[in-house]
């Protein structure tokens, strides 16, 4: 069990920073 | 604000759209595996296939999409298709990161090791490596030449999905199941992470487009 749930976070917080990452690119793509 | 830089209105609308749909997809998907029967060998750690092969499947669709876009870049050579082989090709690395992740956490249960170099990882590893590098060599790149090495790459590349697919099948002695086979609710937990994932990859591209449609137009302004 404790492996799916490391699985399920780690997939989750690798696309939340991913997704942060983009859109503090496009914020600075705008501003340039 | 630049206003001038910013997508069409319908992009972004369209984009907020499929965002909700993605979100609430996922969040769906996430739930039904919750709730999906418990496997009887493995225990509740198979329920990482409904995340593992989703991404795996989006990664190779990624990568595809990549290889059609760097054909059709250097076919018409509009900025567009390049701007979607290297935004799918992003998104692709993100998918494959979640798949090398997730694979060696089920790989502990079913295996007893977190890592094997058989076939399909080993080949998979491989297709991660070369794409990393395709990465590389496009940020190093600041000329026009830039969007045609990146596409002969993107092409070049593409000679490693169907030996990633094949793997299991070329190979003897590949520890790797050849197919999910599920029936009932598990099957239909399955297809709502793979609808739901490749939602969520087409949000994700329209985003990662939009980065490419800004500095596009601030080039052209400059």
């Amino acid at each position: 069990m404790t492996y799916a749930i490391v699985a399920y976070a780690v997939t989750a917080v690798l696309w939340i920073a991913y997704l942060l990452w983009l859109a503090r690119r496009v914020a600075r793509a705008r501003h340039e | 604000m630049n206003e001038p830089s910013a997508t069409p209105g319908w992009w972004n609308a369209a984009g907020r759209g499929l965002w909700i749909l993605a979100l609430a997809l996922v969040a769906g998907s996430w739930w039904a595996a919750a709730h999906a029967p418990v496997e009887v060998q493995m225990g509740p750690v198979q329920k990482i296939v409904y995340v593992h092969v989703p991404s795996a499947i989006v990664t190779l669709i990624a990568f595809g999409l990549t290889f059609a876009a760097s054909i059709a870049y250097l076919t018409t050579r509009q900025w567009r298709w390049d701007a979607i082989a290297a935004a799918s090709c992003e998104l692709g690395m993100v998918f494959a990161t979640v798949v090398l992740i997730t694979g060696p956490l089920w790989a502990r249960s079913a295996w007893n090791t977190w890592w094997t170099w058989e076939p399909r990882l080993t080949s998979f590893l491989i297709l991660w490596i070369l794409y990393a590098g395709y990465h590389v060599v496009r940020s190093s790149l600041r000329s026009v030449s830039r969007r045609t090495v990146s596409s002969v790459l993107g092409i070049v590349l593409f000679v490693n999905l169907p030996i990633v697919w094949k793997s299991v099948e070329w190979w003897r002695g590949s520890l790797h199941p050849r197919n999910v086979t599920m029936t009932g609710e598990m099957r239909e937990t399955l297809l709502l992470s793979m609808a739901a994932w490749i939602v969520f990859f087409a949000a994700a591209l329209m985003s990662r487009l939009r980065l490419e449609w800004i500095r596009e137009a601030a080039a052209e302004r400059a």
